[in-house]
Parts: C-alpha cells; structure tokens; sequence
C-alpha cells in the first residue's frame, strides 16, 4: 500500500483557523451538491440577510443554498463551476449584519427533528462527495457505526485536522447528532495516521463531557484510508462488495466537516453559508486554513490571503491532489463540496508526456481494489469496454493510487473515466 | 499567467524519474555478470557485449524511422537486451556452415581449437541475433512492453537452432565439461573445489554470463533493494527448482534406477544443478522480465513454478544441453493467458447469491424425475 503523505509534506497542517471577511461581490452556485439544482427564490433588486434562505430544494435529493452576505441580488446568472455550468445567485455585499439564524434546538432531540434541521440548513457531504446528508441518513435503514471521516490521507489536506484540533467539543457534539439522525448505535471517529495528533483533544473531550457511543480510532499510514470502503473495513472488519455502499453492511461514514456543521445548524441554528478551506501547494504565498462564505470566488481568496506565483503555477487543483478536480482559472466560487484548494509550480507538479506501458506491475500492487489498472487502461484506449469490464472497471475507486506509482505516466484513471463514459454513451 | 494544464486526477507522481530509472538500475543489476564473464572468459564477452548493445540500439533506431516513422529515440531496454544476449550467448564460437575466426595461426577452414584470437563468428551472431530480437521480436510485436516473447532468449535460440554453434568457452581451469555431465547421477561428489569454482563461474557453458552464482545473486540482491523485483520470487523460483530436481533427477529417477543415494550424493546433486547450466540467471534477469513475465503475484508464482518445472524436465529428459531458456520461452507464450484467466477478485468480492441460490435448491429439493421414479 501506498504512503502518499511521506513523500509530499504538508505545509498547512500547523496554520489555525482564520476568518475571511466577505468580499464585495459573491456568486453563490445554485448546485453545491449532488442532485437536483437548488430553485432560486430571490429575483434580482431583492434584499437578503446573512444567512437567508435563496435557493429552495423541492426534492430530497437536493440542498437549501443561503446567502453568506447582506445585500442586494444583482442578478441570477449561468457561470462555471467545476462541475459544469450552473446559475449562480450574484449578491452585492452591503456590509451590514442583517443575520438570520433559525431558532437553536436544545435538550433531548428526536431523530426526525434532527433530520429536519439538517435538511433545513442545507447541510450535503462536505469532504467533496456533496450528497445530502439528511437524505443520507434517512435513507438508510439499519445503521450500526456511523464512521466519521477524518483520514484525510490525500497531501495537503488539513481543514478536518484544524476542525478537530480547535473545535473538538462541537465536532464531537455534531458526531452524535449524526449518529442519531442515522439511527446508528454509535460513532467512530477514524483518524488518519497524520491526524492522530488529534486524538489526545478527541478523547479528553469524550471523558470530560462523558459522552457515550463515540470513540475514536487511529487508521494506518495509507492511502487510500480515506475512501469509503477501506475505510469501513478498516473500522468494522468488513467488506462492501462492488457496486454496493457502505450501508449494506451496517456503517455509514460521514465526513468531520459535516458534523461541525450540523452541530452549527441544530445548537446554534446557523445554516450552511461558509466552510473551512485549506489553500495550499508551492503555488501559494501564505497557505492557510481559511473559513470562507460560500460564493466568494477562489480568486477572491486567494487575494485576502496575499496572492500566489502566478508566474509558475501550472495546476490548479480543487479538492485532492489524488482525487481532485483540474480547474482552469480561479473564477470558480468557493462552495459547499470545496475542501482544498492546491496549486502546484512545475517542480511539484513533474508534468511529463505519458510512455508506454513496460508492465512493471507497480500499478497492480498498488492498487487498493484488487484491480488490474494497466489491462484496464490498454483496453479502455481500444475501446473494448467488456474486456476492461474484466480486470475491474467497475469496482475502481478513482483513488489515483495506479498512476500516482506508473513511472511510465500512464494516464490510468483517465482511461477508467474514458472507458465509464463509453459505456454509458453504449447504454443511452 | 503560464498555462494552465487540465488533464484528469492525480496530479502528483511518485515515480519522478520515470521508466529511466528503472532500466538503468537493470543494467547496473547485470554489469556483475558481465565483469565475471569477462574475467572467466576474457574481453571477448566485452566485445560482444558492445557489439550486441549497439547492433539493439541501431535495429530500434532504424526500425522506428524507417517503418514507424517516429524520430524518437529508442529508450534503454534494447541495451538491455543487447546486455542479456551477449550474455547467454558463447564468448566464442564457431558456426557449423562456416568458419570467419581469426586464429593464431591466421584464417583457416574447419578449425575448432581453442586457439581462436578473435571470433567473426560470434560477432557475426550477435549482430544476427540483436537484429531478430529487437526488430522482429520486440518492434514488429509493438514494441517497449508488447512483445510476447523475451526477445534475448528468443534471439538465443534463434542462433542456436539456426547456426548450430558449437561454444568455445573455455576457463582458467581448463574445465571444459559440458552441462550434461553435471546431470548424471554421479556428479561431482564431495568435490569442494568443483562447487567453489561453479559458485564463482570458473566453469565450462555454453553461455558466458551466466556461470557466476555469486555476480547473479549481487545483482539479484541490487534489483531487490531497488524494488525492480520482488525478493519472493526468485526464492520461490529456486524453491520450486530444488523440488523438481530432487523428484525428477533424484529419488523418482533413483528409485527407478534401484540405485539409492546418499543424502550428501543428493545434496552435491542438488546444488550442482543449481548453480550449473544459466538457470539461476534466466531466473533473475528474464522471468522477472516485466514484459514477458504476468502482472500479479499469484500468477508471477504459476509463472515461476511451471518456468522451474520445464527446466528440470528438459535438463532431466532432452537431449538439449539448455534447458533454462526453453522452458523460459515456453512460460512466457503461457503469460498472456494466465493474465486473463486468473484474474484476482476486486477488494469486497462475494460470489453471485443467484447460483448460490441455485445450487442450494437443487441440493434441497428432490427432482420430479426422482419422484416419479
């Protein structure tokens, strides 16, 4: 198995928190989330509050959107994401503190109350997958561990470490409401090997504030510890099959951030408007870990943090360096499934043209599903889908583990993607 | 603002310095060989070494620009087919159609001594069989990682079949028995000085780098700790070997014979074949071939295995003096099919509920043929 994080050193693990003052302008997308788009429900010239409702989800799989300023609606307007275009809500930030909280919840909470207050807020998976979380937790029956994700074995990740190290009373609180909503009989918080700092703070909460169900667990120093199903097998000794998730065998894992914020959300009535970013990569001046409102551009950000070389910087990455998204510019805004922004220079980035294969079989040994990715690869590049089908398309995680060891460069989840977009184009 | 690049997940790497890296550690791994072939059997392994590694280069290189029209140049692992080849080929030979060697005594016909100043013929080889391996085995298959065959050996026995050469390795010890010898049942017994000079190469064979147990096992050692291959392998290759020896050229073949061993007979017996013939560096330089070797371990172990058994078969049963490269040859046609038909169940795998089903029902129930009846 891979150790990915002892040849790349972190550089923002140590920064703490800080707060990052909303700009003048912010352009909050409407799909911050897996599935439907939020419907907006603001027209342009409107007033908000900070922390209003603008973006309605009128079905279960979708996500309220907030305002994270005070202002006015300047328009509704088609831009970029990451994923695609979406329309963005575009509001000129007045600088007042017109807030709108809803009203805290307190005392013994029934599971559906929780689940309505999470729904309410907005709240989606906030480690990048961004599905939403009271769908997650009421969809599914029979929960028994409720993992919480705090591996963070990519490089350069750190807000899940920060979110522990400074916030551990509200995560931990967050951690039980989750497991409550999910009906599951108790908590796990899985730290990565990196993160196991963490877990000294962790425990000593447990003990001081004597909270039952929730314990904590250090994983080994791998990647990929992070992904879902090494992660349960990791945590409860079993193994999700192929094509199935993790509630099939009683476990449900839902990342550190997404606890703060339903802690946020139920105890203190604040919807999801702004969320903890680390910058990193030898591209940036400052690396920090940064709270940011959801709708300020990444441009925007990295300006408060004092810029970046922008001479050098051949990537932009959004999310992971592993597992992450390629975005071509910084006028992308900040939102809810954005946890890392990295940029690389040339010396880290080590971009080279692809070889061919040699079949070292260092991509086989890696790879942390069993699979055979330099079949997979040769086959999808031919177009012969059910040959790749063969040496596991299917069960492939897009960890990155495969091409992050080729030393021929072979673009390997490339050829994972190419092959699942082919056959999906075959069934349609 | 430079361009921004956009291709897909990951965006780190942690193989830096590419393929490179790895070929030139192989040709590091094999320069003991080389050094100890040329001690055992003079500058000629040098020679043909040079020529061998060129004569690879130029047919990668005129290959690419005459049929592929490519301008790349060709990488390092043509040189380190060219290595491999002189390697298990002679230091001299002389070809049975003709005879180009220069003796000491000049040019002449029908020759066969020892006396031979420099050999044509071996070079003449050399530049014959780099060609066959690299255009006809490596390139017209696809070239760097495609080819089925590994095409040093298949080079190897090429020349061998084609040009009948008759080796003239001849040593400091003026040992000169051939291979075959060692497989009899009485061979070498409690002779010391025999094992040493086998354990450092100073023994007759028909291939001159592969003598030297001790310059395999440092090279062997070198590719380990650069993580080129893995450790268990060649231990499992040797395992295998030792087993198949024992069954097949000691107590199977004894038994039948009624003629019993002594344990330290069978033990001499044991570490002769081993260190005889080029098993050893068939083993640690070609089966752990990347391209011509399967790509998990389960199958790298299959691989190994049958690799040792044809070895010993042949060495036990033909006629043939080598059996190493044969059987190498054999395992490497059999490498595409053990890739696609044992493939390893991806992580999480339960067999399908449905023939589960199924069989527990035909189990349970009893047929309506049955009834009837």
């Amino acid at each position: 198995m891979l150790n990915i994080s002892k040849h790349h050193k972190v550089c923002s693990r140590h920064l703490p928190i800080c707060e990052m003052p909303p700009p003048d302008k912010v352009y909050i997308p409407l799909v911050q989330h897996v599935g439907k788009p939020a419907k907006p429900i603001v027209s342009p010239a409107d007033k908000v509050k900070k922390g209003q409702l603008i973006g309605e989800a009128d079905t279960e799989l979708s996500a309220n959107v907030f305002s994270c300023v005070a202002g006015t609606v300047v328009e509704i307007a088609e831009m970029d994401t990451p994923y695609g275009k979406c329309a963005h809500v575009v509001i000129e930030n007045n600088r007042s503190e017109d807030l709108f909280l809803f009203k805290p919840l307190s005392g013994a909470l029934s599971r559906e109350q929780i689940l309505q207050r999470i729904r309410e807020a907005g709240i989606v998976g906030m480690g990048g997958a961004g599905f939403p979380t009271a769908y997650k937790l009421a969809s599914s029956a029979q929960i028994h561990t409720l993992i919480l994700n705090a591996a963070e074995s990519e490089p350069f990740s750190a807000c899940d470490f920060r979110i522990l190290k400074e916030r551990p009373e509200q995560f931990l609180r967050g951690a039980l409401l989750l497991s409550n909503g999910a009906g599951a009989e108790h908590a796990v918080v899985a730290l990565g090997y990196d993160n196991r700092a963490a877990a000294d703070e962790l425990n000593k909460v447990i003990a001081e504030q004597k909270l039952q169900n929730i314990k904590t667990t250090v994983l080994k120093p791998e990647y990929p510890q992070g992904a879902e199903k090494k992660l349960v097998y990791a945590v409860t000794g079993k193994k999700v099959a192929p094509g199935k998730l993790p509630p099939s065998v009683g476990a449900l894992v839902c990342n550190v951030h997404t606890a703060l914020s339903a802690y946020y959300a139920v105890y203190e009535g604040r919807p999801l408007y702004s969320r903890l970013l680390t910058v990193s990569g030898d591209g940036v001046h400052s690396p920090a870990n940064v709270c940011v409102p959801l709708g300020a551009l990444f441009s925007d950000v990295l300006e408060f943090l004092g810029g970046y070389d922008a001479e050098n910087t051949v990537r932009i990455i959004g999310g992971g360096p592993m597992t992450g998204l390629p975005l071509l510019h910084l006028n992308y805004a900040c939102e809810k499934r954005s946890h890392l922004l990295a940029l690389l220079t040339e010396s880290r980035a080590q971009v080279r043209p692809s070889e061919p294969c040699i079949r070292c079989t260092r991509c086989v040994k890696a790879c942390p599903m069993k699979l055979m990715p330099l079949y997979i690869d040769a086959y999808s590049l031919k177009g012969d889908i059910e040959n790749a089908a063969r040496f596991g398309l299917r069960a492939c995680i897009r960890c990155g583990s495969c091409a992050y060891v080729c030393p021929s460069r072979r673009p390997l989840v490339q050829s994972v993607i190419l092959a699942r977009n082919t056959k999906e184009e075959a069934a349609e | 603002m430079k361009q921004v690049l956009a291709s897909s997940a990951p965006f780190l790497s942690g193989a830096p310095r590419g393929t490179r890296r790895i070929l030139i550690d192989v040709l590091i791994a094999l320069s003991p060989c080389l050094i100890a072939a040329s001690i055992f059997f003079g500058w000629h392994v040098l020679v043909n070494a040079a020529v061998c590694m060129a004569a690879c280069y130029g047919a990668e290189y005129v290959y690419n620009r005459l049929i592929l029209k490519k301008k790349k140049l060709p990488d390092f692992s043509c040189l380190i087919t060219g290595a491999v080849l002189a390697l298990i080929l002679p230091a001299k030979a002389v070809f049975s159609g003709w005879d180009f060697n220069f003796y000491a005594d000049g040019f002449r016909t029908g020759g066969g001594a020892d006396n031979i100043l420099f050999s044509f013929d071996i070079i003449l080889g050399c530049i014959i069989g780099s060609v066959f391996a690299v255009a006809l085995v490596k390139m017209l298959f696809g070239g760097q990682g495609k080819n089925f065959l590994n095409p040093a050996a298949a080079a190897h026995v090429f020349l061998l079949l084609c040009f009948a050469f008759t080796a003239l390795n001849t040593t400091g010890f003026g040992f000169t028995a051939s291979n075959g010898a060692f497989l009899d049942g009485d061979k070498g017994t409690g002779d010391t000085g025999l094992f040493l000079a086998m354990f450092i190469g100073n023994q007759a064979s028909l291939t001159a780098g592969t003598t030297s147990a001790i310059a395999i096992l440092a090279g062997c050692i070198y590719l380990c700790v650069r993580k080129i291959i893995d450790f268990k392998i060649p231990l499992i290759g040797i395992g295998c070997f030792l087993l198949f020896t024992l069954l097949f050229d000691g107590m199977i073949a004894q038994s039948l014979l009624m003629r019993p061993d002594t344990p330290a007979k069978l033990f001499n017996n044991l570490a002769a074949n081993l260190m005889a013939g080029s098993f050893l560096f068939c083993l640690v330089f070609m089966a752990n071939d990347y391209t011509t070797a399967p790509v998990t371990f389960t199958n790298k172990v299959i691989y190994i295995a049958g690799f040792a058994f044809f070895t010993v078969l042949l060495r036990s049963f033909s006629a043939q003096g080598e059996g190493a490269i044969f059987a190498l040859l054999l395992m490497n046609v059999l490498t595409p099919l053990l890739d696609r038909y044992v493939v390893p169940k991806p992580f999480g795998y339960t067999k399908p509920e449905k023939r589960l089903k199924a069989a527990k029902k035909l189990l349970s129930e009893p047929t309506v043929q049955e009834e009837t009846a």
